[in-house]
C-alpha cells in the first residue's frame, strides 16, 4: 500500500499507492505504516497525492501511524480535497504537519521548519 | 400543511440516481459509493462540495451499518437508494441489523481534539462527519428494519457548518 524511499538527506519519504484509505484498507494501511517506519528513526513525510478518498476509519489509520511513531511528527503532503476535508473537519490538520506537495515538504528542514511553534 | 400545489418554483421531481440492495462489507461498500459517485457526475461537478460531503456521508452510514448494525458479520442486506433534487443529494438505507441505541443516531463524542498526541482518538469520527456534512437526518425503527435518510445540501457554497479552525 506504499512505496518507501530514503533521501539523501535521510527522510523517510512514503508514497501511498492506494487511492482509497477506507474501512476495506485502513488495517492493511496500518501494517504497511508500521513496517515501513520499523527500521527508521528520522523524518517521515507521507505523500497522499494518489488518495483520493479518506473516511473516518482512514482518518483512525492515520492516528494510529502518527501514534506508532513515538513522538516524533508525521509529515503528510498532497491532499485531495476529500482528504483535506476529512482532516481540516477534524482539526487533525493542526495535529500532522501538512505540507502542499511533496517537493514543498522535501525543500524544508523538517518538522521544525514546518511548524515553529 | 402542504405547499406542494402552491410550489412557488419549479424545483422538479427528485431524481432517482441509485437503488440497490447490497451485501454490507467493506469491499461491497467500497464498490457500492464509486458506483453512485459515478453516477452522480452527470449532475454534480466532481469536486463541488456537495459531492465530497455525499461520498463522505456515504462510507461513514455504511460502515455503521456493516460495524454495529451487523457487528462486522460481513452478513446481511443493506438497500441504498440515493435521490437528488436540484440543492439535495438525500441518501436513504434499509438494513436488518442492531437498532442503534437508544433509537437515535448517536451524538458525536467529538467536541474537541486534546493536543498530546498519545490521547488521540482513533475512531469516532463517523458521525461526527455525518452530523457536521448534512442538513438533515432521520432514523426509525420499524419491525426489525432500521430505515435511516440523511440530506446533504448541494447547491450552494455550504459556508462551513464546523465552528471554525483557526488555530489560537
Amino acid at each position: 500500500m506504499m512505496q518507501a524511499t530514503e533521501t539523501a538527506d535521510g527522510v523517510l519519504v512514503l508514497t501511498v499507492t492506494a487511492e482509497r484509505i477506507d474501512a476495506a484498507s485502513a488495517v492493511h494501511f496500518k501494517d504497511g505504516f508500521r513496517d515501513a517506519t520499523a527500521a527508521h528513526g528520522g523524518r517521515v513525510v507521507m505523500d497522499l497525492a494518489p488518495v483520493s478518498f479518506m473516511d473516518s476509519s482512514g482518518l483512525g489509520a492515520m492516528v494510529a501511524a502518527l501514534k506508532s511513531l513515538g513522538g516524533r511528527k508525521l509529515e503528510i503532503c498532497g491532499l485531495a480535497p476529500a482528504v483535506d476535508k476529512v482532516f481540516r473537519l477534524t482539526r487533525m490538520d493542526k495535529v500532522f504537519i501538512v505540507h502542499e506537495q511533496l517537493d514543498r515538504a522535501l525543500t524544508q528542514d523538517g518538522p521544525e521548519g514546518a511548524d515553529a511553534a | 400543511m402542504s405547499n406542494l400545489a402552491r410550489q412557488p418554483r419549479n424545483f422538479g421531481a427528485p431524481r432517482l440516481h441509485f437503488e440497490d440492495t447490497i451485501n454490507a462489507d467493506p469491499i461491497s461498500v467500497r464498490d457500492t459509493i464509486l458506483e453512485i459517485m459515478r453516477r452522480l457526475q452527470s449532475e454534480f461537478p466532481s469536486q463541488s462540495h456537495g459531492i465530497i460531503s455525499t461520498e463522505i456521508v456515504l462510507a461513514e452510514v455504511l460502515n455503521n451499518i456493516t460495524e454495529h448494525g451487523y457487528q462486522e458479520s460481513n452478513l446481511g442486506d443493506v438497500t441504498v437508494s440515493v435521490l437528488c433534487t436540484d440543492d439535495m443529494i438525500s441518501v436513504e438505507t434499509r438494513d436488518y441489523g442492531l437498532p442503534m441505541p437508544g433509537l437515535n443516531p448517536p451524538e458525536t463524542g467529538l467536541v474537541d481534539i486534546p493536543m498530546e498526541v498519545d490521547d488521540l482518538p482513533e475512531g469516532g469520527f463517523g458521525w461526527f462527519f455525518i452530523r457536521s456534512l448534512s442538513s438533515h437526518m432521520e432514523y426509525r425503527r420499524s419491525g426489525s428494519k432500521n430505515i435511516f435518510c440523511v440530506q446533504i445540501p448541494t447547491a450552494r457554497e455550504e459556508p462551513d457548518k464546523m465552528p471554525d479552525t483557526k488555530p489560537t
